[in-house]
């Protein structure tokens, strides 16, 4: 459990408002989701893995007599899509939202965190993925960070699954949760022989179409069913890296294949991961499959609030409490035109002050101060300063 | 320095007293016959306190006990649900075993050895909940419905359940309850655990050198039965043009036998002492089901039993925590009869609620009740304003909690003799508790014309003492 002081919670309406904005452009209209919703809603398969279930806020409701528990949101995804299906909202939908999400930690991480998130229901393939890598890679660049795009494909880690356990489905499916939380690194003692090689460089990362050419060339003879998701890969790599962004390929990051179901992506800067996303199969509806991405605004905000403070507006103090009234329209008019100042009892530790009194109004900066002819100038003033 | 030790009440009282014996501490009072709660043994340095078996984790990982002994699967039942808890499972101990089985009724067409194949809504019935969870999800069972209960679990399936999760020793137990032992997910020795901050800062070591020539390797913990061959389970869904009663076991039946006797009704397979779990009715659709009154209410609720006979305090219990349940009391049978209040230690200095509140006020702490009914406790706590009240459920032997464990003891009692006994007063109790019939509403069953009538027999059989 964390507090957002001040200092935190101004970095993190920043970092809102990039993604928000960054959403908006793109057409993208903002849903919020309950945060107590039905257990069951997870439980659907291929939702959340057992070890994300194990880790869920759950308890019984006032009518949990019939069996039925809640859970304290903890995902926005899944919420997301069953809002869309049950209100019928027209395919394709782009829809955005800011809203927290709830996980029990075994580890000490914050068991609330805040995302900014993109379901686009019924993307097209490679639009959609484009786009959405665009909206992420936008939001972090307008708070000054130089986002590289990491990207991996789940039919690749799919492929490796089948190889290491072929025709054993309970192992398969241990094998898959496995990557979900470790990566392709959890397959690596279950995979030698002919498929060392291809094992070992896609454990490795590279950069662009020559890399993942030699992944293709190394899976067509070991692996055939990894080459057409290290193609949809390439096409995918290469638009984003034509956009001037930053792409690596990173095959073994972890990435829930129960969940996703073609290329994933995560946004790297500054030796940290902000966000990611990809191609998923809604689990229920109309929809057959979307593309959507979480950027970690809990994170970005104490990051960007390490940042120097804003100076705080500028104090306005009456000389008497009759000096009150003229002080507070004094405010009003400053308040008009779209400054910030606030009221203070004593020009005592300020560092700009506006002092009212009957007698006239003093401007009253670094120890100087000078009479205030009229309300308009001290506006300009304060402008300036602003 | 003292230890402090947890043991268990109940049937493994003798096995754990060998274990003891063996280890050459002390077992004066520990027999099965005595109803002693605790002990003090200056000479080998322990203080011992005789629990349920399901709360001794519990007690033990809050750090009130430093270690204690209890079947394995009550440790991986907390354990599996709060892994970050201190507590250290020390190793397995000879004695009985048990395994916690997933099982299904025959007529769900499944054998030993297969599963179901995975379909939404399966109902899985457990006194083990935190467990039966963690099954469900490691299958990958979409949209399952879990309840949790105090035992019987045995009873449930098929009618009211799809699957149950139970402790049994072997298969053929699971098959002597009537149900087919699909696979065993986890194994239950008697273990020896221990607090981690006790092993981390206090001296053990006279127990732990004691105990430790009996110390085996502690058992796996839960094997998910992945793999297993899948099969279409045959599910059962409720008649409607019948009632379903369900009859309690346990203290409460020899109370629901007597009344059922006032009333002209009787059972095959339901006496005063003993019973099956589907008695026979002659009257014709009437099935009759016994199980823990303790869950009553909500399977009444859910629409699974049409009436039940259980006692007023869980119908409060249940309908404290469920406002909105559909469950309301039909016939107050006015046997059973027993106050529920306040418990203190004897040497607390006020003997009333009124004069309790500012001592409990002035504590300066967090009030710690414990009860068999955590929600008339926190019921209490919430009327009276008590500060930061922590509520702590327990299953029994509630009488050895106070004053070292909990503050308050929220309890039933008829007499008041073993409430005396173990040195403790009841300040005003706050609710009389007799056995009751409850009923759901709006009824489920079309037969209301047989519910109806067997709301009035019983009436008409209530003693003179009762109200209806």
């Amino acid at each position: 459990m964390r507090d957002l002081l001040p200092g935190e919670m101004a970095a993190f309406r920043r970092a809102e408002d990039a993604f928000r904005a960054a959403a908006s452009r793109w057409g993208y209209r903002e849903v919020r989701t309950p945060t107590i919703e039905r257990y069951s809603l997870f439980t659907l398969a291929g939702t959340l893995t057992p070890q994300m279930l194990s880790r869920v806020y759950t308890f019984l409701d006032w009518d949990g007599w019939s069996g039925e528990r809640v859970v304290l949101r903890p995902d926005s995804t899944i919420p997301v899509v069953r809002a869309a299906e049950e209100a019928g909202l027209p395919l394709p939908a782009r829809l955005c939202y800011v809203q927290a999400r709830f996980r029990y930690s075994h580890n000490g991480e914050e068991s609330e965190l805040w995302q900014g998130g993109l379901e686009y229901l019924g993307a097209p393939t490679l639009l959609g993925e484009v786009e959405v890598v665009a909206v992420g890679c936008e939001t972090l660049e307008a708070l000054g960070f130089a986002p590289t795009v990491r990207l991996a494909h789940v039919g690749v880690a799919r492929a490796l699954v089948e190889a290491a356990a072929a025709g054993d489905s309970a192992r398969q499916r241990e094998l898959t949760d496995r990557v979900a939380e470790e990566g392709l690194q959890a397959l690596a003692p279950e995979l030698g022989g002919k498929l060392a090689s291809f094992t070992a460089l896609a454990l490795e990362e590279g950069e662009g179409s020559g890399f993942l050419a030699n992944l293709a060339s190394l899976a067509g003879g070991t692996l055939p069913a990894a080459v057409p998701a290290l193609e949809e890969l390439r096409t995918l790599a290469d638009i984003v890296a034509a956009s001037g962004r930053r792409t690596v390929i990173a095959l073994g990051m972890p990435c829930d294949f129960e969940y996703y179901d073609g290329a994933v992506f995560e946004f790297a800067a500054n030796g940290a991961a902000w966000g990611r996303g990809g191609r998923y199969r809604p689990p229920f509806g109309r929809c057959a499959t979307a593309c959507g991405l979480g950027i970690e605004l809990s994170e970005l905000a104490a990051a960007l609030a390490a940042e120097a403070e804003a100076p705080p507006p500028p104090a306005v103090v009456p000389e008497s409490p009759g000096d009150l009234p003229r002080a507070l329209d004094v405010i009003r008019r400053i308040h008009r035109a779209g400054l910030a100042a606030r009221l203070e009892p004593s020009v005592e530790g300020q560092a700009v002050v506006v002092r009212v009194a009957a007698a006239g109004t003093h401007l009253l900066t670094g120890g100087t101060a000078a009479p205030v002819s009229s309300l308009e100038e001290l506006i300009s003033h304060l402008a300036q300063g602003k | 320095m003292t230890v402090k030790l947890a043991l268990p009440t109940g049937d493994i009282r003798s096995a754990v007293a060998a274990i003891l014996r063996e280890a050459g501490l002390p077992t004066d009072g520990y027999d099965p016959s005595s109803r002693l709660l605790r002990a003090h043994f200056a000479d080998h340095g322990l203080a011992v306190r005789i629990f349920r078996e399901r709360d001794i984790p519990v007690q033990i990982a809050l750090g009130n006990y430093d270690a204690g002994i209890c079947s394995a699967v009550w440790v991986l039942e907390e354990s599996i649900r709060f892994p970050r808890q201190d507590l250290r499972l020390l190793g397995a101990l000879p004695g009985p075993a048990l395994g916690v089985w997933l099982a299904a009724a025959p007529a769900s067409g499944l054998e030993p050895g297969t599963l179901p194949v995975p379909q939404p809504g399966l109902r899985l019935v457990s006194e083990f909940p935190n467990l039966a969870d963690a099954v469900a999800v490691r299958l990958r069972w979409p949209v399952y419905r879990l309840f949790p209960l105090y035992g019987s679990a045995e009873a449930y399936p098929p009618e009211d359940a799809d699957l149950a999760l139970l402790a049994a020793p072997n298969a053929g137990e699971v098959e002597r309850l009537g149900l087919v032992p699909l696979a065993e997910v986890a194994r239950s020795p008697l273990v020896f655990v221990a607090n981690r901050r006790a092993l981390a800062a206090k001296d053990l070591s006279p127990l732990l050198a004691a105990l430790r020539g009996q110390l085996r390797e502690p058992p796996p913990g839960l094997v998910a039965p992945v793999g297993l061959p899948l099969r279409p389970m045959a599910r059962c869904t409720r008649r409607s043009d019948v009632v379903r009663l369900a009859l309690p076991d346990g203290h409460a039946q020899r109370h629901t036998f007597e009344a059922l006797l006032a009333a002209g009704l009787s059972f095959d397979g339901y006496g005063e002492k003993t019973f099956v779990r589907r008695p026979r009715s002659d009257i014709e659709g009437l099935e009759v089901k016994v199980v823990r009154p303790q869950d009553m209410p909500a399977f009444v609720a859910r629409g699974a039993f049409d009436a039940a006979v259980t006692g007023v305090d869980w119908l409060r219990d249940h309908l404290s925590r469920f406002p909105s349940s559909p469950v309301r009391m039909a016939v107050d049978l006015g046997r059973s009869r027993y106050k529920i209040g306040p418990v203190v230690d004897q040497a607390f200095p006020a003997d009333t609620t009124a004069d309790a509140l500012p001592v409990w006020w002035g504590l300066g702490r967090p009030i710690r009740i414990a009860s068999e009914y955590p929600a008339l406790a926190e019921d209490f706590a919430r009327r009276f304003h008590l500060p930061a009240a922590v509520i702590m459920p327990i299953n029994g032997a509630s009488e050895g909690f106070v004053p070292e464990d909990a503050d308050i003891l929220i309890e039933g009692s008829e007499t008041g003799t073993s409430i005396r006994a173990n040195g403790l007063k009841m300040l005003d109790p706050f609710l009389e508790s007799t056995n009751c019939l409850i009923v759901r509403e709006p009824a489920l069953t079309s037969r209301t014309d047989l519910l109806d009538d067997l709301v009035a027999k019983l009436r008409a059989g209530l003693p003179a003492s009762a109200g209806a």
